[in-house]
């Protein structure tokens, strides 16, 4: 048995285990608290617990879409320049057709299409997923602007609704959310493939030898993460009133980010959905309650990043006594 | 024996470049000095490179759009290239177009300082450069080359400022979105707006100001927030940046409940968007950035220097904002978009 200069091994271990499976929660919990205690009265209100889940909704679903890449081993730099690619297609399609079903689906679909290439490529030619998903992402981009000449599509009619339609006072967005975040749980949590997912992430060889089909998984994965994503991309759109064809940029590496806080690591095999949606909120949490304080911009860049640096830390400390 | 192989390719990989550098020294020196006749004996086509700073950006994509309008009509060859907002991208691409032997380069420069670089090369090469929209920190008598084409952003922010100070009533609260940190446009407009508003009322209350980098997404969330961190005292007037920020704080006052058109909300550069938003009610106030009267100066620029006129010659263009309000919305739709629509079309 080791021994630690003031904890021993044995309480490190605990700890560390104790820290992955609620650590993150607990994190939360005292964060909303010291954010109520700063500023109590504008806060813990309705309409900012509202905005925070309304702001938050576009990277919470992409951070879905990440957890299942990373949880398998894989990532993915291409939703930021998907959201822009399907926001503007679909976006062009409500223009022509007036059909809010119609945009949604174009928008999942594009998103689909976007996933299944990555997937593809990976899983197919073996290529890398940064470098797979980076050229992508510029590729997209490129479409996106060549798509529309550079220029916003604008009139976009009823797909507004999606973030300023309210059913019992909650945005629609937010139902969307829930939604998607409830049935990313379950196939993630409670299913075979989410099994596979976890499988393949912690140990590939292992689940070769057991006869898991990693291409086959992979791929599901990204197709499924691409149609998430572009169900994210039109609530983009409808949050910026118009398809943006350079917009989205960074929303990969919040997402990413997100599901890190929450518990996935880079080298795959951990993650999960609740963690991932309590990491995108810590991210909504701290824009949000930064702004209310009026601390600088610049400054906030630098939190975040600090926060960054002390998730991949703790992840990487608390991995080790497993 | 590999080994000194190796080395002698190397050594002979090295001397043959440092010969070619040296008569590409020597080539630059002599064009220095004839590049400005050359343009005018050339029987080649003229060729105009256009160093974009961004152009994902709907006022970029306005000039470039119109660039390539006068090029076809001139018979001009027109290069383009997109910094994507790093300015070193810029000056490497400007680098570029120099050793192309290009015969005029038009660049919006990203950084006054940082794109002294690329004015170097340009001078360097002898190549005639116009700095359209942004300055660059260079003296026009050390820099023969150089010729500015634009608006003033101060202006644009005290422009902006004053009618906000006509407008406003006594004791409102004001938020500011800025660009991008780190650009000196950002840092201009926001000067303009202090000297055109509260430096004539203090009276004025800054709540906040932000910078953004998406500038109408991180505008949505911004504004939110504002309204929700300042519900108790309200906001009653929001600047912003361009029309793209403008057209998020919109967006957020909507998805928050409340109507725009009970904010007093500035914009600039007068898109499409934002003239219609004016239109609407929701949007107050932007100011037209003449995209066709700053890219007409640059041809008419390089018509003279095809005619023997050098870049010494010529004083920087300046070329003055133009309000945008409900009083004159529509006769600005007509005379910037409707060629647009139809250029569009013609296209389609």
């Amino acid at each position: 048995m080791q021994k630690g200069l003031l904890l021993s091994y044995d309480t490190k271990r605990k700890m560390s285990i104790l820290y992955r499976r609620v650590g993150i929660f607990v994190i939360f919990v005292l964060m909303f608290i010291i954010c109520c205690s700063v500023k109590p009265d504008v806060f813990l209100t309705k309409s900012n617990l509202i905005n925070i889940m309304r702001q938050m909704t576009v990277v919470m679903l992409i951070a879905m879409s990440e957890c299942m890449v990373l949880i398998n081993g894989t990532n993915d730099l291409s939703p930021g320049a998907t959201v822009a690619l399907a926001g503007v297609i679909a976006a062009t399609v409500y223009q022509s057709t007036h059909s809010l079903f119609l945009s949604i689906a174009i928008s999942i679909f594009i998103g689909a299409t976007v996933g299944f290439i990555n997937g593809t490529l990976i899983t197919t030619f073996a290529m890398p997923p940064f470098i797979t998903t980076l050229a992508t992402q510029q590729s997209a981009r490129g479409l996106a602007l060549v798509f529309t000449g550079g220029h916003t599509v604008d009139g976009i009619g009823k797909i507004v609704n999606l973030t300023q339609g309210r059913w019992f006072g909650i945005p629609i967005c937010v139902y969307i959310l829930i939604v998607v975040c409830a049935l990313c749980y379950i196939l993630i949590h409670k299913t075979k493939f989410g099994r596979y997912l976890y499988a393949i992430g912690s140990n590939i060889t292992a689940a070769k030898a057991s006869g898991v089909n990693v291409k086959q998984v992979r791929l599901l994965a990204y197709v499924i993460g691409g149609c998430i994503t572009g169900l994210a991309a039109i609530i983009y759109a409808s949050r910026v009133n118009s398809g943006q064809p350079a917009g989205g940029v960074g929303l990969e590496f919040q997402a990413i980010t997100a599901a890190i806080i929450g518990g996935a690591g880079m080298s795959g095999g951990t993650g999960s959905v609740p963690g991932a949606m309590v990491g995108a909120l810590i991210i909504g949490m701290l824009n949000n309650i930064l702004t209310l304080c009026g601390i600088s911009s610049y400054v906030q860049q630098i939190l975040y990043g600090c926060i960054i640096a002390v998730a991949v830390i703790i992840d990487t400390v608390t991995k080790n006594y497993e | 024996m590999k080994m000194k192989k190796m080395l002698a390719i190397f050594l002979s990989m090295a001397m043959i470049f440092a010969l070619v550098a040296c008569g590409a020294q020597k080539n630059q020196g002599e064009q220095a000095e004839s590049r400005q006749e050359s343009v005018a004996q050339t029987e080649d086509k003229f060729t105009i490179a256009f160093a974009n700073s961004n152009a994902s950006y709907p006022y970029m994509v306005k000039l470039l759009n119109r660039f390539t309008k006068l090029c076809d009509e001139k018979g001009f060859e027109l290069l383009a290239s997109d910094a994507a907002g790093e300015v070193s991208t810029q000056n490497d691409q400007i680098e570029t177009y120099c050793a192309m032997g290009v015969d005029l380069i038009i660049t919006i420069p990203i950084n006054y300082e940082a794109s002294v670089t690329a004015m170097n090369t340009c001078r360097d090469y002898g190549t005639p450069v116009i700095a359209m929209f942004n300055h660059v920190n260079v003296d026009r008598e050390e820099y023969p080359y150089y010729v500015f084409v634009g608006s003033d952003n101060v202006e644009a922010g005290k422009l902006t400022g004053e009618y906000c100070a006509e407008v406003l009533d006594e004791g409102s609260d004001v938020c500011i979105i800025l660009g991008r940190g780190g650009i000196n446009q950002t840092e201009d407009i926001r000067n303009g707006l202090q000297k055109g508003l509260f430096d004539n009322r203090s009276d004025i209350n800054l709540l906040d100001e932000q910078n953004t980098d998406d500038y109408r997404a991180d505008s949505v969330d911004l504004v939110e927030n504002w309204l929700q961190a300042y519900q108790a005292q309200g906001v009653d007037c929001i600047l912003g940046y361009c029309d793209d920020t403008a057209l998020g704080a919109i967006q957020a006052i909507r998805s928050v409940g409340l109507n725009p058109a009970d904010f007093l909300i500035c914009g600039r550069d007068a898109s499409e968007e934002a003239c219609q938003a004016i239109i609407s009610g929701d949007l107050d106030y932007t100011l037209l950035q003449d995209a066709f009267g700053q890219c007409d100066a640059c041809i008419v620029i390089a018509e003279k220097l095809i005619a023997g006129q050098k870049m010494e010659d010529f004083d920087d263009v300046i070329i003055p904002y133009v309000e945008v309000t409900s009083d004159n919305v529509d006769q600005i739709m007509i005379e910037q978009y409707e060629s647009i629509r139809k250029l569009m079309l013609m296209r389609l």
